[in-house]
């Protein structure tokens, strides 16, 4: 019986079709570049999101744009990236997302994106107003990527030609990037990266997921460094957590396949690394106990937040006996202790949390969907995370949307949250 | 005249040419395929072409679906519309393209998944069961074949 469910230990990747399908990727490539001029504006052209597909025509839109991101420079101005069609787009807003600025290019050649909730233009910018952005483009065989950056150095009117951060070229997964700016303008990246893998799969050994990669520019994104192994095992589906800590230091939280080693089962939970002071790999500690022991593609990654205290809080979703949920904790000390765990929703499908610290206030805001309505849920600590008030509901669709994310100005707190019917929302939560 | 050249293009993509068009999975779907196995033990599995783990389930329902001809399984791939001819090459290249395969096809992908189950949050492989007796399961992440061979000895005579 046994041997019969015996089943190979990494999958068969594009097993005897991978000529064929790269031969079809070469001929979309060559038409996509023979079109491309017809394309940037006007034609008709499909743009992908996650799980489907709209048809995109006339000049880029942002209410169509599907996972816009944003950040707020140092004068209040919002920034968003977003994709549309096959190029991805910049436009800023001084009136808190009311109105904004007429979109630009960023990439001058049309690339396919690897885009949902989890994997999203990732955008910056630095207190000298040099404005960076990183994306996952797309490679023609299933997921597979590069990661890319490009900047603007005279304020978003022009962007340098991406260039790719992860310095192995092979066509392989490096996806799911995440970006952070320290105060001394270097810029961090970290993303799931297949290389060892792909490496591991050709030497016949088993290797269960993706690694984590980093990778660092001194020199405000004109070089960017040798990529460097952070962690063998994660997740290969999920958005990485980043954040900076006290020091300075980039934190990093992501869903990690662990090993029982007596039983050899995996489990997918949560991990956190701070990186070491001389930009090496620190010590990768566990952080959360669940055991979601599936071999599974959640598609649902961590949020962490760092208060000047030095509490890392962070929150996740996890499936607890089958059944979903989304937890929250802290530590003091890096990861090595951790608090009690608060299981803060379970209720409508709660998903994608996403925390933001003010002070002494932390702010959680997640998505729940009744059937009817996707709703935004807020929930505070104003003690560091040690006692919660009562959760409130502050935004609803009755469309798709996208995950919500918390972005902050001069102590203020906005959520910025895209939903099909409504467009991109800045909404302010007040203290 | 001169159409050697549409046949060799035609010779040269077998799969195009000749793979079965998907089912479209929309509103209502879920109830049409139990409806249709009502007095059959019934599987139902939901998976992507992005999803690493679904390539092991789909090896795995290959292999059951040769131990049991007779098994009810069918196949929904959550892949968007687009990407059905990806879709159908995964299913010709792991050996499953002769089961009953259907693809998502709505706009309300949310909506779609929270009537197939309101307790599923998208992961991938998520895999249901139904008995002919009204009990169900959810699975997700690859199923334990051990569990399901055990499960599947209820209805089906081991073939061997």
């Amino acid at each position: 019986m046994i041997a019969r469910c015996e089943i190979p230990s990494s999958p068969p990747l594009n097993k005897g079709g991978a000529a064929r399908f790269s031969a079809i990727g070469w001929m979309v490539g060559l038409l996509a570049l023979l079109t491309a001029p017809l394309l940037a504006y006007g034609q008709q052209h499909s743009h992908h999101h996650g799980d489907e597909t709209i048809e995109v025509s006339g000049p880029p839109q942002l209410q169509h744009s599907r996972v816009p991101s944003a950040t707020f420079d140092k004068n209040g101005r919002l920034w968003l990236a977003w994709f549309y069609g096959s190029y991805l787009y910049v436009n800023h807003s001084d009136d808190l997302g009311k109105t904004f600025s007429a979109p630009v290019a960023v990439n001058p050649e049309p690339e396919k994106f690897h885009q949902n909730g989890e994997a999203r233009p990732k955008i910056a910018v630095d207190g000298d107003g040099r404005i960076f952005v990183a994306y996952t483009q797309s490679l023609p065989r299933r997921y597979t990527g590069n990661i890319r950056f490009s900047r603007s150095l005279d304020g978003g009117k022009s962007f340098t030609p991406p260039v790719t951060v992860n310095d192995n070229l092979d066509i392989i997964s490096h996806r799911f990037v995440s970006m952070v700016l320290d105060d001394q303008g270097k810029i961090h990246f970290v993303w799931l990266d297949g290389r060892d893998f792909a490496a591991a799969k050709k030497a016949g050994r088993p290797y269960d997921g993706s690694a984590l990669y980093y990778a660092t520019s001194n020199d405000h994104g004109e070089t960017i460094s040798a990529n460097i192994k952070l962690a063998d095992y994660t997740c290969q589906c999920c958005r990485i957590a980043m954040a900076l800590n006290r020091e300075q230091r980039p934190v990093m939280l992501w869903r990690h396949v662990f090993k029982n080693e007596s039983t050899g089962d995996t489990s997918r939970d949560h991990a956190v690394m701070t990186l070491s002071e001389n930009g090496q790999a620190g010590e990768m500690r566990r952080v959360s106990f669940q055991n979601w022991s599936a071999d599974v593609c959640p598609h649902h990654g961590p949020t962490l937040a760092i208060d000047s205290k030095d509490r890392y809080h962070m929150a996740w979703f996890n499936q607890v006996q089958g059944k979903g949920g989304l937890y929250y904790a802290h530590s003091d000390d890096q990861g090595k202790t951790v608090s009690p765990v608060f299981a803060f929703a379970s209720k409508d499908q709660a998903q994608h949390p996403y925390l933001a610290v003010v002070d002494e206030t932390v702010s959680l805001v997640w998505k729940s969907f009744d059937g009817k309505l996707t709703k935004i849920h807020l929930l505070r600590s104003n003690d560091r995370g040690d006692h919660w008030g009562k959760e409130a509901v502050i935004a609803s669709t009755a469309g798709e949307s996208d995950h919500p994310f918390l972005l902050q100005y001069d102590g203020r707190l906005f959520v910025s949250w895209y939903s099909s019917d409504e467009g991109y929302r800045l909404i302010e939560v007040k203290q | 005249m001169k159409r050697w050249w549409l046949l060799l293009l035609l010779g040269l993509m077998p799969h195009i040419a000749a793979a079965e068009p998907l089912k479209p999975f929309v509103s209502g779907a879920m109830a049409q395929i139990k409806a249709a196995m009502k007095e059959k033990p019934l599987i139902v599995s939901f998976w992507s072409i992005d999803c690493p783990p679904c390539y092991k389930e789909l090896a795995l329902w290959k292999r059951l679906s040769a131990r049991y001809p007779a098994l009810a399984l069918v196949l929904v791939s959550t892949d968007e519309r687009e990407l059905a001819a990806d879709v159908k090459q995964v299913l010709a290249e792991q050996g499953v393209a002769h089961l009953q395969n259907w693809q998502f096809a709505a706009t309300q992908v949310q909506r779609l998944r929270y009537e197939i189950d309101s307790n599923w949050y998208g992961e991938l492989p998520r895999t249901y069961f139904f008995s002919p007796d009204g009990d169900s399961a959810a699975v997700s992440g690859i199923i334990d074949c051990d569990n399901v061979e055990q499960w599947l000895a209820q209805y089906y005579p081991a073939s061997n």
